[in-house]
């Protein structure tokens, strides 16, 4: 269906001669292209097209070579092009990979990536968070059942991508989207719904660049295709003028453009096959692969093609990981070895040499404990660089030193070190120059001949024509099989862009919602208390209840303190030393000399912010610094006072500990801060936070300073821990520097027992004050259970690896 | 030339190594009394941390921000333990070796199990598990007097040869040794390469649970070693005779060149920075250091030290990203 | 949600199963648990405790030998509680045994009817809960060995109100209202000195041992140390060394920096546990063994008699103390006129009653048998 010409349209975007280069490859190749207001654009390509790269520089992400960019008429310097500039003329993105914080929810969301549309004096955010979010759902995809409310982490894969994409389109200043793969997820219905939304805002001048494999979606919602291939234009035309068809003939065509000058169609010689070595599937289903039944033999060259995403990676993991297992339906006769293609995250290990790189396999398979002789070490390794003809200065040289396409070679070397009989090839030529294809391309054909058996999972469709056989992946299973002779490349692209999969019917059921972080820490004190109650009355009274509170306040502000910390992800060591420091100064320099004291704390707040900034500056470890500097403040306290004593203020024992009728001074202050504490992260710099916490690519996508959030997280510890230092002071009215220096392990086994992960930002301070609680009550237990306090601390760690271990039984995932 | 600028260049201990010097000279000029006994003094006490110090190195090694702190424990236990089988005779040597030795590698398999299956970060397991075994030491301790030490052992920690400690020949034995394991062997290998890069050694075809389960049972043999040894050294166990050793094996491994992160081991550099770390506080001492001065001057190193060495993290982390975006 | 109750109770189950496995609680059954309670008890022991004066005589001669020949005690219903911050010493050890004992004693002559002793980790976290523990069980009184001068402060303060009498003993609180029994750290200091440089003729080269930082008794026994040598100039501490009360820190610390140091002619230790390190130290050094400031442990005095000739002084605190303290406290309870701040005496060890101190097995300390009369005699009433 075509949108009315809209006759003489404006031009949104223009882009011209926009080059990408990285060594040898180029991803985007002297490309032009034009957007119109109000214009859908789909944009088509197989894998490697170049697809990825060319949104990448037209939202700012990544910076073009050459070239030239004009949103709405005006010329765009491509130099000082960022992501925030294309945010500002209205271009907004939504990637496959979905930039949403999971500890946070619906609304959360929108708030953190739309925050400048609220009035920054605004209190009643949330309100109008959840207005948006509901407001932007409801536009996009009505009747959609997501509650505003939600965490992320509850909703399906399907329901965050209608977040996501709800959240770009609901900018009121966007003018162009770009959508990669919007409906991958999406059932029938919301896709259709996406698709009316899409055809309806374009009518009212928005403008799409959208991505898709899916060419019948296409076919409906595009007013013009571009069909990219080796980061060039390879062909555009109105949608009128093209059919789904037509479009995979167009990307098939030509795909053997640079070989087709080298005639050698690589001698396809009879294979021979090697029976010895074999990998069979028989109906096999696991995961994402749907019964797949194949058998493969050594002396075959085995492609695994497709769409990106349907199984081919799974496939190829499969064969490696269940080498060792029997598992049913899969057999595997040969040894097996991995050829990594994502090198970086995958392959190479990046500290070490070639050589270490190389024999590493190989290494792994000896001996646990034999020697290795350097010499036999050196010879292999040379043995295959000459083989492969790896270009390098001397083997001893860094890896990181190597070319990608180097690097490369490094990794098959790997492989064949160890003898293996069937190769798995991840692949392994992204990247690499052409020349360096060529000679891995001979160095597959060998090892086929001589009776290997090559699995090759390939995004480059000019390389099927070196494989024996061919399986296109759609969907987890094989869609079809050509052998190297009837192949032909737009009959397997058909295949590979056929939409076999019944769309989910309706969208899935939410997940189960989950109970409350920080429950079990809450049952668990409410039961300590009523035991403890049980065998010791009076601490249902308000003078047991005040005793015992008061004994543990000092350390719970410590535990608030902490849940900040590794809110962030990270853990703070240094908590009670500083509440020490803090206690010595309250009752030194204070005392003496309040507008001094008073002072100092206000730098000693300030130097503990700053540990965030060196965290963040240089990327160290928040242990090692945080345990450094808790010796620090060991030391500055001891230097104040070598020995306890001191004597506290009158003033500050009376404003924080002051009897009172209701709830002794102190006590009140410890209610305060916790409100505080909920409130700070109840508020928007909070969620913010929050979010860095968990996803701190997206959060500094949508231009929040994670400088700042470091610097800002360590502040208000800091701030938690210091009342935590005046709380003690004002409880003794002296102080020692030593008294909390072993609250710090135990406020982090707080802040876990009470619901929180490690990492994530998933911590709550309720539940850390129930867990600081249930642990000091534990003490509590012992003594009036007359069991000696020494077992104390054995419980305390006991009941935290219990903890864990029922929460890996629960296997909760919230990343 | 060249290839000696290369090597100081990427390891950084060697400064640690200079430094350790030129604190024992000053020392000497300060106290008027520059001697080898002094440099030996101090390199005997460091000896005993770099038994730690080692199985430490092994498992901040593998990678993940693993760090053992069951070492104090570990090694106050065992002291109890070897000093009530062997009852100051030697003929109980023997048994009470295979039992600290059984023992370890039990505790070092607990936390192993913990950090693999149970999936508890390492910080934790071990912590947990610091605390249940010292209450065990503190069980031992009620009903504990013995005080006499295996004649054997004594000799063995208080022999010299030419002058210089037994243990420090020892203890450069071991450190070739774990050069050699860490550098020639399989399993070093494997385990360097599983602190780089995780992912990748399972792709490689290292078994990297096992890997990961060695690590953490050689740690805790090696402190179970040493707590028997310093028994010998200190005349006898007593609580809490561990607990400075985390702090130190941490401190002196990082100032050594091993990286927190994992991945990277230095063994010579673990030794050095023992023994720098024990020179500085001798010198504190010596210069009449307060005790808060000295805990400043403590934390403070580790944090510069960590820094000076993050340096190249960086530039690392930028070229990533850089390259991320291709 | 089933799944997770289920886990839940499961994993209390292991926890409680664990604390009544291992439960071998010190002291015996549980106290009675009544606020209200306590107070009439009280208010009602003060005065039947005139009427049985008269009795008392015949009443504790049918009772065990030595319960108390005082004549203050009479028979009560009391509960005393000992919270001992920390275990980890054969000191602490030792103190704890002397409580007990007393306790023991006192139990069966009828005088408590239960008592309750509670060791920590030497922190101020169990210390506190402990305390707490202590107060809600309506003890009578309770005697502390404290994990912190200061940080106690707002717990004990809590007994007190709750008519609870404290007496802190050896590692004091600062705190008005709590009876203290301290040792004189800084005679203990000038003790030392003093010895020493009558023995050097007021010259020579010294170095001193100090203790736990940041802990009063360091901090007194400094004082004293330095103060006295101003009177000798000619005595020179060349070295200071931190040994922490430990044997091992004091042995480690001083073999790192006795090479860099002249020649040494007397160490003035700590006089708590570290003087034997010290020995140690010298003695692998190869260096002469100068005069060391012993600290009455069974090592030292054993050491000290295997070598001829050799003279010191050794003192020390009394880890006896701990039946001190119990004793007092119950003096106290049975109305007493106990001063509130008092002071236990050192013994001086020197070449001349060495003999005395024969047999000692490892790992104790000199003390006198602290009976009850003891107490009175020598700690209460030589404080008024």
């Amino acid at each position: 269906m075509q949108t009315e010409t809209k006759g003489q349209q404006e031009l949104f975007l223009k882009a011209e001669n926009l080059l990408k280069i990285y060594g040898p490859t180029t991803a985007v190749n002297h490309l032009s292209i034009e957007l119109k207001k109000g214009e859908v654009l789909a944009l088509v390509g197989g894998n490697g097209a170049g697809k990825s790269t060319l949104t990448k520089i037209l939202s700012g992400v990544i910076t073009s070579n050459e070239g030239t960019l004009s949103i709405e008429g005006e010329a765009v310097d491509m130099n000082k092009y960022t992501p925030a500039v294309a945010r500002t003329k209205g271009i907004r993105v939504v990637h496959q990979e979905l930039s949403l914080c999971k500890n946070l929810t619906v609304y959360e969301n929108f708030y953190i990536e739309q925050f400048q549309r609220f009035d920054k004096k605004d209190i009643k955010w949330r309100k109008q968070a959840k207005e948006m979010a509901r407001e932007a759902l409801d536009r996009v995809f009505p009747d959609h059942g997501i509650d505003v409310n939600a965490g992320l982490a509850t909703l399906s894969i399907a329901q965050q991508q209608m977040v996501e994409i709800a959240r770009a389109t609901s900018d009121s200043e966007v003018k162009m989207l770009v959508l990669d793969e919007p409906t991958s997820s999406l059932p029938a219905e919301q896709t259709s719904q996406l698709q009316d939304y899409i055809k309806k805002s374009a009518g009212e001048g928005i403008s799409y660049i959208y991505i898709s494999h899916r060419l019948k979606e296409i076919m409906f919602l595009a007013d013009r295709i571009f069909i990219m291939q080796n980061g060039a234009e390879k062909y555009q035309c109105p949608i009128g003028e093209t059919s789904e068809e037509d479009m995979v003939a167009r990307m098939g065509d030509g795909v053997v453009g640079e070989k087709a000058a080298d005639e050698e169609k690589t001698a396809m010689a009879p294979i021979e096959i090697n029976k010895n070595i074999k990998v069979t599937f028989d109906n096999y289903s696991n995961g994402m692969l749907k019964k797949i039944s194949k058998e493969m033999y050594g002396g075959e060259i085995i492609a695994l093609t497709g769409l990106e995403g349907n199984g081919q990676l799974e496939f190829l993991q499969e064969v490696f990981f269940q080498a060792r297992k029997k598992k049913a339906g899969l057999h595997i006769q040969g040894k097996v070895a991995y050829v990594a293609g994502d090198r970086k995250k995958e392959g190479i290990f990046p500290l070490w040499s070639i050589t270490d790189n190389t024999i590493i396999s190989k290494i792994a398979r000896g001996a646990l404990f034999a020697p290795i002789s350097t010499g036999k070490t050196n010879e292999i390794v040379e043995q295959w660089n000459q083989r492969l003809k790896t270009k390098c200065a001397s083997n001893e040289d860094l890896i990181t030193s190597l070319s990608g396409g180097n690097q490369q070679k490094v990794l098959i070397a790997r492989a064949m070190a160890v003898d293996a009989d069937i190769i798995l090839l991840d692949d392994p030529t992204r990247g690499v120059d052409v020349g360096t294809k060529k000679e891995l391309y001979g160095v597959f054909q060998e090892a086929a001949k001589e009776g290997k058996l090559v699995i090759w999972r390939t995004s480059d469709d000019a390389e099927l024509e070196y494989c024996t056989r061919l399986f296109v992946l759609n969907a987890g299973s094989v869609a079809g099989e050509f052998n190297h002779d009837e192949f032909e490349h737009s009959s397997m692209l058909k295949l590979a862009f056929q939409n076999n999969e019944k769309k989910a019917e309706n969208l899935e059921k939410k997940k189960a919602k989950s109970p409350k972080l920080y429950l079990l820490a809450l049952i668990a004190m409410l039961i300590l208390y009523v035991v403890c109650g049980a065998l010791s009355p009076s601490i249902f009274t308000k003078f047991g209840v005040e005793l015992l509170a008061v004994g543990f306040t000092p350390f719970i502000f410590a535990a608030l303190a902490q849940t900040f910390a590794i809110g962030l992800g990270h853990i703070d060591l240094g908590v009670g030393a500083f509440m020490g420091l803090v206690n010595v100064v309250c009752a030194t320099i204070l005392d003496q000399n309040n507008a001094l004291g008073i002072l100092c704390l206000l730098g000693l707040l300030l130097v503990y912010s700053c540990m965030g900034l060196i965290i963040y500056w240089r990327g160290v470890p928040p242990i090692i610094v945080t345990l450094g500097m808790s010796f620090v403040w060991t030391g500055m306290a001891y230097v104040l006072q070598d020995v306890p004593g001191g004597h506290v203020p009158e003033w500050m024992v009376h404003l924080f500990n002051a009897n009172n009728p209701v709830l002794q001074g102190i006590l009140l202050w410890l209610l305060l801060f916790i409100v505080l504490a909920i409130l700070i992260y109840r508020s928007r710099y909070g969620t913010v936070m929050r979010g860095f916490g968990n996803n701190d690519t997206a959060m500094r996508n949508s231009g929040w300073s994670k400088a700042r959030a470091y610097w800002a997280t360590y502040l208000i510890a800091g701030v938690f821990a210091m009342m935590g230092g005046i709380a003690q002071s004002a409880i003794t009215g002296a102080s020692d520097v030593n008294a909390s220096a072993t609250y710090t392990m135990l406020t982090v086994a707080a802040v876990i027992i009470g619901g929180g992960y490690f990492s994530g930002g998933v911590v709550t301070h309720v539940g850390a004050v129930f867990g600081g609680i249930s642990l000091t009550m534990v003490s509590v237990l012992l003594g009036l259970l007359k069991v000696s306090t020494d077992y104390t601390a054995t419980i305390q760690g006991l009941v935290l690896i219990l903890i864990l271990s029922f929460r890996l039984l629960r296997k909760e995932k919230l990343q | 030339m060249k290839k000696v600028k290369k090597y100081i260049k990427e390891n950084n201990w060697v400064w640690a190594a200079v430094g350790a010097f030129l604190l024992w000279f000053v020392m000497g000029i300060s106290s008027g009394r520059l001697n080898l006994e002094s440099f030996l003094s101090n390199a005997y006490t460091a000896a005993f941390l770099a038994i730690l110090a080692f199985g430490q190195m092994l498992v901040v090694t593998s990678g993940r921000g693993a760090i053992d702190l069951s070492i104090p424990g570990v090694l106050t236990l065992m002291a109890f333990v070897s000093m009530s089988i062997i009852n100051g005779e030697n003929k109980n040597v023997p048994l009470a070796i295979l039992v600290i030795v059984v023992l370890g590698a039990v505790i070092g398999f607990l936390n192993s199990v913990m950090v693999i299956y149970l999936q508890i970060p390492a910080i934790i397991a071990t912590m947990a598990m610091n605390y249940i075994l010292t209450t065990a030491a503190l069980l031992i301790n009620k009903n504990f007097s013995i005080f006499a030490i295996a004649p054997v052992i004594q000799k063995l920690v208080t022999t010299r040869i030419f002058g210089v400690q037994l243990m420090i020949f020892l203890i450069i034995l071991l450190a070739v040794g774990f050069w050699f394991l860490l550098n020639r062997t399989s399993y070093g290998k494997s385990l360097l390469a599983v602190g780089q890069n995780r992912e990748a050694a399972k792709l490689a075809g290292i078994k990297v649970n096992r890997v990961e389960m060695l690590t953490y049972v050689f740690s805790s043999i090696l402190a179970a070693f040493g707590g028997m040894l310093t028994t010998a050294r200190v005349g006898g166990a007593l609580l809490g005779m561990g607990d400075s050793y985390t702090l130190e094996t941490v401190a002196s491994i990082v100032v050594g060149g091993t990286l927190i992160s994992g991945g990277k081991a230095n063994v010579p550099g673990t030794l050095v920075g023992c023994l720098f770390l024990g020179l500085i506080v001798t010198a504190m001492q010596i210069m009449g250091f307060s005790v808060g001065a000295q805990n400043i001057a403590k934390g403070a190193l580790i944090i510069i030290v960590l820094l000076l060495s993050s340096g190249d993290a960086v530039e690392k982390k930028v070229k990533r990203t850089v390259e991320k975006a291709a | 949600m089933k799944k997770k109750v289920l886990s839940m109770l499961i994993c209390m189950t292991m926890a409680s199963a664990m604390l009544f496995g291992c439960g071998s609680g010190d002291g015996s059954d549980s106290a009675s648990a009544d606020t209200s309670k306590t107070e009439e008890a009280k208010d009602t022991e003060s005065t039947p405790a005139a009427d049985k004066e008269e009795d008392a005589s015949t009443e504790d001669a049918g009772d065990t030998a030595s319960a108390d020949a005082s004549g203050v005690l009479k028979k009560g219903d009391y509960v005393i509680g000992l919270s001992n911050s920390y275990f980890g010493n054969t000191w602490r050890k030792q103190m704890v045994e002397a409580f007990t004992k007393a306790a023991d004693e006192a139990k069966a002559a009828g005088y408590i009817k239960d008592y309750e002793v509670q060791n920590g980790d030497n922190t101020v976290n169990s210390q506190i809960a402990q305390i707490n523990s202590f107060i809600l069980s309506n003890v009578d009184a309770i005697c502390i060995c404290a994990a912190s001068p200061t940080a106690l402060n707002s717990t004990i303060q809590k007994a007190l109100d709750a008519g609870i009498k404290v007496v802190a003993f050896d590692s004091i609180v600062d705190l008005e209202g709590v009876y203290t029994m301290d040792y004189p750290w800084q005679q203990i200091g000038k003790d030392s000195v003093d010895f020493v440089a009558e023995k050097l003729g007021g010259k020579g080269n010294v170095v001193v041992v100090r203790g736990v930082s940041g802990a009063a008794p360091d901090q007194g026994i400094y004082a004293g140390i330095t103060e006295a040598i101003k009177n000798y100039p000619d005595l020179k501490i060349v070295q200071e060394v931190i040994g922490e009360a430990s044997a091992t820190k004091t042995q480690e610390e001083l073999t790192k920096v006795l090479p860099s140091l002249p020649d040494v002619d007397a160490v003035i230790t700590h006089c708590g546990g570290d003087a034997i390190g010290a020995v140690n130290a010298f003695e692998q050094s190869g260096r002469e063994t100068p005069i060391i400031i012993g600290d009455n442990t069974a090592e030292f005095i054993n050491w000290w008699m295997s070598k001829d000739g050799y003279e010191t002084l050794s003192q020390g605190s009394t880890p006896g103390c701990g039946a001190a303290a119990f004793w007092t406290a119950l003096d106290i309870l049975n109305g007493y006129d106990v001063p509130e701040e008092m002071m236990i005496a050192v013994p001086h060890i020197t070449a001349d009653n060495l003999s005395e101190y024969e047999g000692m097995s490892a790992g104790t300390f000199v003390s006198p048998d602290f009976t009850n009369e003891y107490v009175i005699e020598n700690i209460i009433d030589a404080a008024k």
